[in-house]
């Protein structure tokens, strides 16, 4: 027998679906390529709150947009991404400014 | 040639204002190892740190999950180090230099949480740098501080010179109890030898559990109760069901205080030692190698964190055993 991690009864993890969830914000906000894009998967047992969230963070050096969604990676279809919701941050410093490209290259 | 390229080791350099960061570095960077650094730091201009790579970042914290700061990374770190990738051919290595308040959790998380950085970039160890002579007055008042030393693979008792040795002593101790898996080094003014601070693979599953014998024979006191490490074994394959429903509640619940974890275990029907490591609520495990014959398969788990319960934490373990009702 094979054993696997399943910690919040997922069941297998498909490793292409963080990237084929990445295409499509890419695609539908039409982020440029050296921008990054992160999907993950945040778990939660607040009352109220799904207890698996799939949230989408643009890290665009102009100003960073967050989303998320109310379910696990596997079940996102393409057609969430224009449903998705804002999700802003509550707490903490929040600085939006991008300094790559300041440091010295050879 | 084989195709696949390695990932590119990244070290975490963090420490308390004045704990001599910056020396270090530059002193990691000045060694003639051969390997070209990139150093990512967050004060960049206000001390001089002699590398040719160098790329100042702000502290962006995002707060993925609204006030759980458990969850917390760093976006100005991840977008920064996915620029960095663009230009691999320029550098070997990577080193971050963190702010002297920071809690290190966003960093380390950072690196479990995006799919790309963690097939291309290796968390090689957080590297803690203490003043021995100064650390206990921000210990007893600044949590990032007790922070920064619960999250060290190793740290270093640096200005050791300037501590009496009796306060050395008192001091090692005390971080040994809150930290039982970190190798501790006494130093001054940084010199180490590289060796024991670049290239430990501290978060490679495959990596053997080491626990500091002091702690295990009971020596380190807990003179901080509300940040400490905690070692349980267990005897006995561990049913793989109970395990799951286990570690995804405690991480649930608990995730916010428990800083590191990592463990090795035996699970019934599996032939290979189980591994697995956390921050917080990220979480990575898999079996790695078969046990070997006549191994000790004691099943060994290791926490840091604030407020652990450890009589609770015993009963749950020892419940996960196969053979428990």
């Amino acid at each position: 027998m094979d054993f696997k991690f399943d910690l919040f009864g997922e069941g297998p993890k498909d490793t292409s679906l963080q990237g084929r969830i990445k295409e499509w914000v890419r695609a539908h906000f039409t982020v440029p390529p050296e921008v990054p894009v992160l999907v993950t998967e945040i778990y939660c047992d607040q009352p109220g709150c799904a207890p698996i969230e799939t949230l989408v963070a643009i890290l665009d050096p102009g100003g960073r947009r967050q989303f998320k969604m109310g379910r696990p990676m596997r079940e996102v279809e393409k057609g969430d991404i224009r449903h998705m919701l804002p999700n802003p941050e509550g707490h903490g410093p929040r600085i939006d400014v991008d300094k790559l490209g300041t440091g010295r290259w050879e | 040639m084989s195709a696949t390229v390695d990932p590119i080791p990244v070290s975490v350099l963090t420490g308390w204002l004045g704990a001599g960061k910056t020396t270090l570095l530059n002193r990691i960077l000045r060694e003639r190892h051969g390997r070209r650094i990139a150093v990512i730091e967050n004060e960049l201009g206000e001390t001089g740190v002699d590398a040719e790579l160098v790329i100042g970042t702000d502290e962006e914290l995002i707060e993925m999950n609204n006030g759980c700061v458990c969850c917390s990374i760093r976006g100005d770190l991840i977008r920064t180090l996915h620029g960095l990738l663009r230009k691999r051919d320029k550098f070997d290595a990577i080193l971050i230099e963190t702010t002297g308040v920071a809690d290190p959790s966003p960093v380390a998380q950072s690196f479990f949480v995006d799919d790309e950085l963690r097939a291309r970039l290796a968390l090689d160890a957080i590297i803690t740098v203490v003043d021995a002579k100064h650390i206990a007055l921000h210990l007893d008042s600044d949590e990032p501080a007790r922070e920064q030393i619960a999250f060290g693979d190793v740290i270093l008792l640096n200005k050791i010179d300037l501590a009496a040795p009796a306060e050395a002593d008192r001091l090692e101790a005390r971080i040994r109890s809150m930290n039982a898996l970190a190798r501790i080094h006494r130093t001054v003014r940084g010199e180490i030898d590289l060796a024991k601070v670049l290239g430990l693979g501290a978060f490679d599953l495959s990596r053997k559990l080491e626990l500091a014998p002091d702690f295990l024979t009971g020596n380190g006191a807990h003179h901080d109760p509300a940040i400490r490490s905690l070692s349980l074994t267990e005897p006995g394959a561990l049913d793989g069901a109970k395990l799951n429903a286990w570690l995804g509640t405690l991480l649930k619940t608990r995730g916010g205080d428990i800083f590191r974890m990592k463990g090795i275990v035996q699970v019934k029907g599996e032939p290979r030692r189980v591994v697995f490591q956390g921050v917080h609520m990220m979480f990575d495990g898999r079996p790695d190698r078969p046990w070997e014959p006549g191994e000790d398969r004691t099943n060994r788990l290791v926490f840091i964190g604030r407020n652990l319960p450890e009589s609770e934490l015993r009963a749950a373990l020892a419940n996960c055993r196969a053979d428990s009702e």
